[in-house]
């Protein structure tokens, strides 16, 4: 008895919730897969989903394998997506993704705000809210800062500064972005002084920082908002724009880009989204958020912070993706060894 | 067990065959697709002999000094009387089930410039311990064994209660305290030890989440990276191998010398017989157990208790991950409920069919979790990523049910094996008699029968599942993430007040379990007791 009334109570509850998810209703929903950090996308996200009422699925990136384990999400899902949007915080995995087929053209009438060097020409990726790649230090431990990330090499630094690990996120674009302004053998050999010289690889650029703050390494390199980060919340830290000086390759800007996934299963919903985030609302607060990222869209009104007066690397952003994948092979296979 | 089989053995046995195809086998197969696909490939072996060698390093160090601390601690608890030996038991046991990253957080606080012991050593004006040693393999040696020696000393214990009191009685007239722990207890105890040391071994070789947090290059962590980092299958499967054979190989080992040993020792009945030694070795014993459960679980839940606002942080906390908390709930009750339903039914039914084909379903259900978490979340992905219905699964939150179901039903095969066999023939013997139908012999013999080991088998599955990580950071669909995963994201940007206190919340949500399951025994052991004096 007891049995068949299991078997009942059972069929009851497989055959209500058949019904009930035939029955559902059709819900506006989008999928974003987003590799800037969750503090800061998540209030931004959950602004767009409040204000239009489209629900909002996202995977956030883990800091351990930033941006490179997203891209390669999409890569595999990339058949059968399950994402509509992307939004990345830097610009090179994006455009693998575009080389890759991945992405579909989307011209978002607010990109028109945002200059030309910072968004595809053809429509697949849009720029906005950049970052710059910092020289972070202690200012407890280091009284004449360095100023060119070549210090990493200098034995004055031995085992005091750290770095984030070059396979993912902003240090892989940063990497890659050493092998298309110096070349080949000038960024070997940069890397093999790097090991000589005992500079710490952590898992992100969060943990450089925080580790850089509580004094464990004099200085390190990370971006902007993790740095300004720090600062905010009182450590003993200062930070500055590295190779600013003459002759010096300059610093490292990356924006945040978004783009349309191609077959996208919610591509209205997915529209909407990149045109939030491409409004100078968003630019707004991110730039007044403690991660303090730099507006893009000409129609934003700040003074601060902003790109005026930076010397950034002379190489574009797809010299820079030709040689991402170099890059990490390079870095997998001989510098963490 | 046997009997006449009809629709009510097959049917269910099929299904039973069904199930087990679509989530442990056709996973596994894909995964061993991959090497004849024409997928990218990029060769590692320039770096296969260091891989190799981290690996087995971190393995052998963490099982050597875990057996050490194991073993020591054991015989401690042993000499220590039945109340105490309860209560440092079970703290030491539910620490074992809070995962390793929740201590990582509270010992990268430590050993900061700024932190506890940095600041004690200061104060005595000794040399402080460095982050950079625990970013290391030294440092993640240090905090596996400390989280994964519970184990051994669970076993030992297990063994020294199970010693015939008339042997340590002669040893105790022969000689001192310490005559009868090499005498008697230590040579006893052999096959236990290895046993947690086997299970040290494998839990180290097949970690992902520590590793990786501490930048020491290991297999999963490898296989991870050329996944995350290339998109490369390929070298993932690949790098499985060196670990599935290590691994046998430990098994072979440990069988040939402690298996069987292990099965004649096991169903010795038990000693309750306190040994009474002297106060000074109680004294001692009492001493290294609180010492040590100190190190492993005072000591960083104190740092990350001290990081937090009561009871602000801690509510604050309890509501951003509330959706975290319903979905890790949520799987792990049912990744419980699945591998206990499972596993029972399928022992049930395969015990009465053939012993070779249970003893080879345990084997290749411990696959999935030998070959590490990434390699598991690689071959979900490359299985239910596709067109169809396995594509609709994909995209739902059964997607993780499944990594975790896949991962851990092994514990349910073992355990139920054991446990059926302690079943006694005559009661379904009588239950056939009188006509009982396979399923109704089930429910009303088996069942009440084992629900103590159920209960066990369900517990531990239900706080590793509420702990997992490595298999579901490949498959975590949108919209659905665990409290582990999410942790596991926050950590890397530091020990933050809201990583501390989603810490302590997780430690005493597992504390609590342990403190029930302690407070189950005592009643058990009691109302044991009384009925024993009744008679």
């Amino acid at each position: 008895m007891i049995t068949k009334r299991i078997f009942r109570v059972a069929t009851v509850l497989a055959i209500s919730a058949v019904v009930g998810s035939c029955n559902s209703e059709p819900t506006d929903q989008v999928v974003i897969y987003t590799a800037l950090d969750e503090m800061y996308s998540r209030p931004i996200l959950d602004d767009f989903e409040r204000e239009t009422g489209i629900t909002v699925d996202v995977v956030y990136d883990g800091e351990s394998s930033k941006t490179t384990g997203l891209v390669n999400r999409l890569i595999a899902e990339s058949d059968r997506p399950r994402a509509d949007v992307f939004w990345n915080n830097e610009v090179a995995q994006t455009i693998v993704l575009q080389e890759r087929g991945v992405l579909q053209p989307y011209k978002s009438p607010s990109r028109e705000w945002i200059p030309q060097q910072f968004k595809d020409k053809e429509g697949y990726w849009t720029g906005f809210a950049a970052r710059g790649r910092v020289i972070i230090y202690n200012t407890e431990l280091v009284k004449t800062p360095p100023d060119s990330i070549k210090d990493l090499c200098d034995p004055k630094w031995r085992g005091k500064a750290a770095i984030a690990k070059p396979l993912f996120g902003t240090t892989a674009t940063h990497a890659a972005t050493l092998f298309a302004a110096w070349g080949d053998d000038d960024t070997r050999s940069f890397f093999a002084e790097l090991k000589k010289n005992e500079v710490a690889v952590l898992p992100g650029n969060a943990t450089v920082r925080d580790l850089v703050a509580r004094g464990d390494y004099a200085w390190g390199l990370t971006d902007t908002d993790d740095a300004n980060g720090a600062l905010e919340d009182g450590f003993p830290v200062a930070w500055v724009f590295p190779d600013q000086g003459e002759g010096q390759c300059g610093t490292l800007i990356l924006p945040n880009t978004v783009a349309l996934l191609k077959g996208a299963p919610n591509g209205e919903s997915g529209k909407k989204l990149i045109d939030y985030l491409l409004s100078s609302e968003v630019e707004e607060k991110l730039a007044a958020s403690r991660s303090k990222q730099i507006p893009l869209n000409t129609q934003v009104d700040t003074t601060e912070p902003n790109l005026g007066g930076i010397r950034v690397y002379d190489v574009s952003f797809n010299e820079i993706a030709d040689q991402l994948d170099q890059s990490m092979r390079f870095i997998q296979e001989e510098f963490l060894r | 067990m046997k009997s006449r089989r009809g629709a009510d053995f097959w049917l269910p046995l099929c299904l039973l065959g069904v199930f087990l195809s679509i989530v442990l086998f056709a996973p596994l197969a894909s995964l061993i697709g991959i090497p004849f696909d024409n997928g990218e490939r990029i060769a590692t072996s320039k770096s296969s002999g260091v891989l190799f060698a981290t690996t087995l390093t971190l393995s052998l160090s963490t099982t050597l000094l875990a057996t050490v601390l194991g073993v020591l601690a054991g015989i401690a608890l042993f000499v220590l009387p039945a109340r105490v030996r309860d209560l440092l038991f079970f703290a030491s046991m539910s620490a074992l089930f809070v995962p390793s990253y929740v201590y990582a957080i509270a010992w990268i606080e430590i050993l900061g410039r700024h932190g506890e012991l940095s600041t004690f050593l200061n104060k005595l004006h000794f040399p402080t311990l460095g982050l950079e040693q625990l970013f290391s393999l030294p440092g993640c040696i240090t905090l596996l064994s400390l989280v994964h020696y519970p184990i051994v000393m669970w076993l030992t214990l297990v063994a020294c209660t199970r010693i015939d009191a008339e042997k340590i009685d002669t040893a105790r007239t022969e000689g001192s305290m310490w005559a009868i722990i090499l005498h008697v207890l230590l040579p006893h105890s052999a096959p236990f030890v290895a046993t947690g040391s086997l299970v040290v071994f494998l839990l180290s070789l097949t970690t992902y989440a520590l590793p990786s947090l501490f930048q020491v290059s290991t297999y999963s962590v490898e296989i991870f990276s050329m996944y995350n980092a290339f998109h490369d299958p390929y070298n993932g499967v690949l790098q499985t191998v060196p670990v599935i054979v290590m691994a046998f190989l430990a098994i072979a080992i440990w069988w040939a010398w402690a298996g069987r040993r292990l099965v004649d020792s096991a169903f010795l009945p038990l000693n309750h017989r306190f040994i009474a030694p002297s106060s000074f070795v109680s004294l001692l014993a009492l001493l290294g157990v609180g010492s040590l459960l100190l190190i492993a679980i005072g000591l960083p839940v104190g740092t990350l208790i001290g990081r937090v606002s009561f009871p602000e942080s801690l509510i604050e906390a309890f509501t951003v991950t509330r959706a975290e908390w319903q979905s890790s709930l949520l799987l792990a009750t049912s990744a419980t409920f699945v591998v206990l339903g499972m596993t029972s039914v399928g022992v049930f039914l395969l015990e009465g069919a053939n012993r070779f084909l249970t003893l080879s379903l345990i084997c290749a259900s411990a696959i999935p979790y030998l070959i590490s978490g990434p390699a598991w979340g690689i071959g979900l992905v490359n299985f239910w990523n596709q067109e169809g219905w396995r594509g609709f699964v994909y995209d739902h939150s059964s997607i993780a049910l499944i990594a975790c179901v896949g991962k851990y039903s092994f514990i349910g095969w073992i355990g139920f094996s054991i446990a059926i066999r302690g079943v006694r023939d005559e009661y379904l013997e009588t239950a056939r008699v009188f006509g009982l139908s396979r399923w109704r012999q089930f429910v009303t013999v088996i069942m009440p029968a084992t629900k103590s080991h159920m209960a066990a088998i369900g517990g531990v599955v239900f706080l590793l599942v509420l702990g997992e990580v490595d298999s579901l950071l490949l498959v975590t669909p949108p919209g659905f993430v665990t409290l582990p995963v999410r942790m596991y994201g926050l950590i890397h940007y530091g020990p933050s007040e809201l990583t501390a206190s989603m810490a302590v919340i997780i430690f005493f949500f597992v504390g609590s379990i342990g403190l029930l399951m302690a407070i189950f025994k005592g009643m058990f052991d009691y109302l044991n007791r009384r009925t024993a004096s009744n008679r």
